[in-house]
């Protein structure tokens, strides 16, 4: 076994990637592991990546060769690279190719099936879950119905046949626009940051069937709506983008009209309160997947029918409820964009999202943005506090489902609440938290303004408005505030009560003051010494680890 | 180039001028020695620019030119002065370097020994073939110093291997693989099956070797007889037979690694990490000692980069854990006994390996000298054939040893295995098969390599603990850190670097295994490449709680830790439970009162620690770990070269004998011959036998004995002539070897004289 301790990487033989962050070339090691494998986890020092099959594909139809992937790994490996994984690389990249798919030259519902030989035509005839798909257009040829073109590559995938889309995507009516120099905003030149115009230029892949499709994953703050929008410019036709809720619906118009040529007549809002359709369209996935009844259909899923769509932007794609998932589904011939700054779902349907929006086009370690100081460096504490007043022994007699909520809302919690508040008096801080007694206990505490999902919408935007221009100091915010709330001055999130061990929950949360500032940002989770809370402040403290932040435990006094 | 050759001219020079200022002394030189020390150097540094003029004639002239120019004439003694310069040039080495003595002045003296020993006619032509003439060498003590001086000057032996015929060299490298020990008609045969030719041929060659003293014979027995290289020429001998004794090596780009893993680390990390697999899942046992099935395939699926299922590879690391205490079975469970694993993994390198070849010896016997054997190809391939042929003549040389040493001279013909397996080693993952065609080819696996040649540092000393309590440990960390990392963190991968990860359970676990909190936080903080950080440090002090600032010992001892010790020691209600303070920290106290003083601390606000501590932790695993040294005593015993071994033993100098047929054999006889006593008939034996007790005279005579139909050489002390039984004329005389008087039938001694040994002393 040759060994080369100098070199940065190691490569396991289940295809894990271990990659030392403090090498004097990582950044170029980082680049080129970027192209074929995902990035899996980020602590401080050694970040974990992963080739998956998929992510081989990704790179092949990327341009990326075999013989690429093996000597770079090769050269940068501490160990010598397992045969396991070489062979895999090898056999993975190999296959993509072998089936197409392209227009067909007669039926225009139809996509017609390529394969690179017969014996390959007759192994994917084999594959049950793909053959009822399949039908012979009369040419002795085999095709698929133009709506099957989603579910087909994603069963295609799992049985380990990459396909080549070649068969382009539905052109949209066309939406001329340009980016605008300077925004309108705050004046000042509106400049797109490199990684912002890499990950654009990875999702189109220059007008190739081969793009045009995919997530693009970004922390949050780095100005994902920002990628979104260079991608619309790149395609240049009606968009639909489809928003967590109405304040991010109204955030998204107001950062398209700020850095955009499009006028208000073009951009509209589809939700509960307003139902614009325009060239560009908002939405949210709560109208689209609303009912009547359980028993009626969805009411406003025909707005993807409703104009030519040239481009569908799902944002926090990972939110992405099971209804649109099927329409998803349909919707394969239109170019498609997931956003998300944590591709996390509880449910373990990340899958789902790669097979039916696209493959992770760019992915970027929250740390290195941090580094680079696009994002706020921030820090995290975990505050663990004790309990007063006999609330242990309540504790301790309470029944196991009301544990979690008994040591959430902690009353000793405030107490160290008022000391962090305190501390960071000067700063603007948002107080984070899920129990609704306990964040209107909170407001009324420091006389603080609160969001919660009872807040009708314009006044939730007064208040956000008030924030961001610093005329508020302090706001208590339920989980309505978890996603796409655009809050740049906020520095400090105190974070009192969470939904359990939600990994995407804390990511979020923590986004909210991750925009750049000079004196960085700090995060603190409020939880209780040895209960339940703690063990689930686990899982959280570790996801946010594995991200790369600085975590701190910190001995809360009450 | 020129530069070396002067440095080895002046190393000559000097280590020369010494030998020659030596020589001199002897010879009673004394004072006048000193101008031609001087002399003799000088042309000595002049030949080491050898490269540009070569020696010879021109050199010569040279060095007369110095000694006429400094008025060198005849000295008193007769003998011309430039003497020394015929002297000078036989000495002249082809390389400065050659000429340095190889042996320690300890190995001199045990090689003159050795010679002293044997039989002169051996040292003679052992001499002889080395260049000498020992019948221009009165004393025998003086050829066996010359002897051993040639020895000392590898170059002289190796003029002799250069000078002899292929096939020689071919039949002594056989003899040598062998053990240096052969029945002579089986190595005939052995001979003819690898190199061709006929037996008698082969006898004729080994009778060249034997001329030239490098084969003995065991004895002229009727049966058969044994060859034998004398112990000493060993080594020289496998030193200079370099060509003959390699195995061949082969190369082609199309050969298929038979059953090769992905991934094949050094025993000790795969043994390290095997052990903690087996300290955090116990395996359970069936009746016929077995793993449980589903216990099993977690186990190689755990372990898949390393071995396959059903593999050798895992039984060797499971025997080899087993018989050596480091894991044993406790129920119906196998339990590690972490002080042995420990242990072990703490022990010297070379030990280790010892005791690894041990327990490969189970599986293949001398599998230690194949793998050294395929080592030597340096990481090539090599062809079956040669090896398998090896590997035959050092079995065979194992069975011609039994067979000497119980005195069987007749050869069990056909009783030879030609072909032999090495599947075990390849089955255990330290031999890698290849395949060509027919051909199959051998070479070291990774883990073979890395147990011959244990790398000192592989460039990692240290693991990585990352915020997200993961533990990284890469393979080339020392096994006993991977090994003390799973005592804390649970392994949750095994691979190029094993993966732990630290939990609440596993800190718990790692509390009973006897880690102390602060302990395991500097074991943290110390070998992890990034320090503690500061969330897991907070994590595991709330874990690990206050337990153990106090803890109490067997015997009678307690601890404190040193932050309470102040605190500790100026209590009043504590002092009477202490008997003696060892130091800050230590103290001895009445193991009857233990809850007597547990109550008194925690009344005091301490914490004592919940569990008692004994040394040694275990009895059991303190026999374990006496088991393994015993083992490795044992291992270490059989770590010794066969051919060195063959030696020792059999090739004890007295018992060398002229090889039948020789030269050498022939010379013996006659030396022999010339030393007994003169034959003489009846009359004149009487004749002899009156002489000597009318003078009181020993007698140097050759006796028949009838018993066995030997004739023995004796020295007796006649007493009178007396008449048997029969009426026969007898000698009644005392032996002067074994000291007894016996009677001597006067008609049964065949040669006779007299002696100067006078009756009554010794011989």
């Amino acid at each position: 076994m040759h060994v080369r301790p100098d070199n940065p990487l190691i490569v396991q033989g289940d295809g894990k990637v271990l990659l030392e962050t403090k090498h004097a070339r990582y950044e170029e090691v980082r680049d080129f592991l970027s192209r074929f494998a995902e990035l899996e986890t980020s602590p401080e020092h050694l970040h974990t990546y992963r080739i998956h099959p998929l992510t081989l594909w990704n790179a092949a139809s990327s341009g990326m060769t075999r013989s690429e992937i093996v000597d770079g790994l090769r050269e940068w490996s501490k160990f010598d690279v397992p045969p396991d994984v070489l062979a895999q690389v090898g056999e993975t990249i190999e296959r993509y190719g072998l089936v197409k798919l392209v227009q067909h030259p007669d039926d225009r519902k139809l996509l017609r099936l390529e394969f690179s030989t017969a014996y390959v035509a007759k192994l994917v005839g084999q594959v049950k879950s793909v053959k009822e798909l399949l039908v012979e257009d009369g040419k002795r040829y085999l095709a698929i119905g133009g709506g099957h073109r989603g579910i087909f590559k994603q069963r295609m995938l799992a049985a380990g046949w990459p396909v080549e889309d070649l068969a382009g995507f539905i052109e949209g009516d066309p939406m001329p626009f340009t980016l605008r120099e300077t925004m309108v905003g705050n004046g000042k030149p509106f400049t797109i940051r490199d990684y912002q115009k890499t990950s654009a230029d990875r999702w189109f892949q220059d007008g190739r069937p081969a793009g045009g499709n995919g997530v693009i994953v970004l922390p949050c703050g780095a100005g994902k709506t920002i990628v979104a929008i260079v991608a619309m410019a790149k395609i240049g036709q009606k968009t639909l983008i489809l928003a967590t809720n109405g304040a991010a619906v109204n955030q998204w118009v107001r950062e398209i009209l700020d850095k955009t040529s499009l006028t208000a007549a073009q951009v509209g809002a589809y939700t509960g309160d307003e139902k614009n359709i325009r060239d560009v369209t908002v939405a949210t996935y709560q109208i689209l997947t609303w009912r009547a009844s359980r028993e009626s259909k969805f009411a406003h899923l025909h707005l993807f029918e409703d104009q030519n769509w040239g481009l569908i932007v799902y944002d926090e794609v990972h939110l992405l409820p099971a209804p649109v998932f099927g329409a998803t589904a349909e919707l394969q011939g239109r170019r498609r964009l997931g956003l998300t700054a944590t591709l996390v779902r509880e449910d373990g349907r990340e899958g789902d999202v790669f097979s039916l929006v696209g493959p992770k086009r760019f992915d970027m370690a929250w740390q290195t943005l941090e580094e680079s100081g696009f994002i706020a460096e921030a820090k995290c504490y975990e505050v663990r506090v004790g309990w007063k007043n006999g609330g242990a022994a309540a504790y301790e007699r309470a029944r196991e489902g009301e544990k979690f909520r008994l040591a959430a809302v902690n009353p000793a919690k405030l107490e160290v609440l008022d000391s962090l508040v305190k501390r960071h008096k000067e700063d603007n801080v948002l107080i984070i938290g899920t129990y609704l007694d306990q964040l209107h206990e909170i407001a009324r505490r420091y006389n603080a303004p609160l969001i919660t999902g009872e807040t009708p919408g314009p006044m939730r935007d007064v208040l956000f408005g008030k924030f961001r221009r610093s005329e508020i100091k302090l706001l208590v915010v339920s989980k309505v505030a978890n996603f796409s709330i655009d809050l740049p001055d906020a520095n400090v999130a105190m974070q009192v009560s969470g939904s359990f061990g939600s990994r995407q929950e804390e990511a979020q949360r923590l986004g909210r003051v991750l925009r750049p500032k000079k004196d960085g940002a700090h995060f603190y989770s409020l939880i209780t010494r040895e209960t339940k809370e703690q063990e689930f402040a686990m899982k959280r403290q570790l996801f946010l680890t594995e991200q790369g932040y600085r975590y701190y435990i910190q001995e809360g006094s009450a | 180039m020129s530069t070396d050759t002067q440095e080895a001219g002046g190393v000559d020079g000097d280590a020369g001028g010494r030998r020659r200022r030596r020589r001199r002394r002897r010879r009673g030189g004394g004072g006048s020695e000193g101008a031609p020390e001087t002399q003799v150097a000088a042309p000595n540094e002049g030949g080491g620019d050898g490269e540009a003029a070569p020696r010879g004639r021109r050199q010569r002239r040279v060095f007369r030119d110095d000694f006429e120019a400094q008025g060198a004439g005849m000295v008193s003694t007769g003998k011309m002065v430039v003497r020394p310069r015929t002297h000078r040039k036989k000495w002249k080495p082809t390389a400065g370097l050659a000429r340095r003595r190889r042996l320690s002045r300890g190995e001199i003296d045990e090689l003159a020994a050795y010679f002293m020993k044997m039989p002169e006619t051996l040292v003679h032509a052992l001499y002889r073939a080395l260049g000498g003439q020992p019948v221009r060498v009165g004393e025998q003590e003086r050829v066996v110093q010359l002897t051993v001086r040639a020895l000392a000057q590898g170059n002289r032996l190796s003029g002799l291997l250069f000078q002899m015929q292929p096939r020689d060299r071919q039949a002594l490298a056989v003899l040598i693989q062998c053990g240096g020990i052969a029945h002579a008609d089986d190595f005939h045969r052995e001979l003819v099956l690898m190199l061709g030719g006929r037996e008698p041929d082969w006898a004729r060659t080994m009778q060249v070797l034997a001329d030239r003293g490098i084969v003995c014979g065991s004895g002229p027995v009727e049966d058969g007889f044994y060859y034998l290289v004398p112990e000493p020429l060993i080594d020289p001998l496998l030193e200079h037979l370099g060509a003959e004794l390699e195995l061949p090596t082969f190369q082609h780009e199309d050969i298929r690694v038979v059953d090769q893993r992905p991934f094949c680390p050094a025993l000790d990390f795969s043994l390290a990490t095997l052990a903690t697999w087996m300290d955090q899942h116990p395996p359970k046992l069936t009746q016929r000692q077995e793993v449980f099935k589903a216990q099993k395939e977690d186990l190689d699926k755990f372990f898949a980069q390393i071995w396959a299922p059903e593999s050798e590879v895992f039984n060797l690391h499971y025997d080899f854990l087993m018989m050596h205490g480091m894991i044993e079975l406790r129920g119906d469970r196998v339990a590690v006994n972490r002080e042995v694993v420990e242990e072990w993994l703490t022990l010297e390198p070379e030990d280790q390996r010892d005791l690894m070849f041990r327990a490969l010896e189970k599986r293949q016997a001398m599998a230690e000298w194949v793998l050294w054997a395929v080592n030597s190809a340096k990481g090539e391939w090599v062809p079956e054939a040669p090896l398998m042929a090896l590997y035959r003549r050092w079995k065979r040389g194992e069975d011609w040893r039994e067979r000497f040493h119980r005195k069987q001279y007749a050869s069990p013909r056909g009783a030879d295995r030609e072909a032999y397996s090495f599947s075990a080693l390849v089955n255990c993952g330290v031999l890698e098969m290849g395949v060509w065609g027919q051909q199959k080819v051998y070479r070291l696996s990774p883990r073979g390599t890395a147990l011959l040649d244990p790398p000192e540092d592989e460039g990692f000393s240290k693991f990585y603990l990352t915020p997200n309590y993961e533990i990284i440990a890469p393979a080339g960390l020392a096994p006993v850190l991977l090994f003390r990392l799973g005592e804390i963190a649970e392994l949750i991968g095994c691979d190029r670097a094993n993966t732990y990860r630290i939990t609440e359970i596993s800190i718990e676990q790692a509390l009973k295994k006897g880690w102390r909190r602060e302990e395991l936080l500097e074991f943290l903080r110390e070998y992890s490449q990034i320090g503690l950080p500061q969330n897991v440090e907070s994590t595991l002090r709330a874990w690990m709680g206050g337990d153990g600032d106090v803890e109490f010992h067997e015997i009678t001892a307690i601890t404190v830790h040193r932050a309470h010790i102040k605190r500790f020691e100026s209590m009043r209600a504590l002092r009477p439970f202490i008997v003696h303070r060892f130091g800050p920290g230590l103290y001895a106290v009445d193991r009857k009162r233990l809850p007597e003083i547990t109550l008194a601390l925690i009344e005091a606000g301490m914490n004592p620690g919940r569990e008692v501590r004994k040394y040694p932790a275990d009895e059991e695993a303190a026999q374990s770990r006496e088991r393994l040294h015993m083992l490795l005593a044992e291992a270490r015993e059989q770590r010794e070269d066969p051919v060195a071994r063959a030696q020792r033993a059999d090739t004890q100098p007295e018992q060398l004998h002229p090889i039948v047929g020789s030269a050498v054999a022939a010379q013996q006889k006659r030396r022999d011959d010339a030393k007994a006593p003169p034959r003489a008939n009846t009359p004149e034996v009487r004749a002899i036998l009156e002489k000597a007790l009318k003078g009181g005279l020993g007698v140097d005579m050759i006796y028949h004995s009838l018993k066995d139909d030997s004739r023995r050489q004796l020295l007796v002390i006649p007493e009178r002539i007396a008449l048997n039984r029969e009426g026969a004329a007898v000698l009644v005389a005392l032996d002067l070897e074994s000291g007894n008087r016996l009677s001597y039938a006067i008609l049964q001694i065949e040669r006779a004289r007299t002696t100067d040994k006078k009756a009554g002393g010794g011989p």
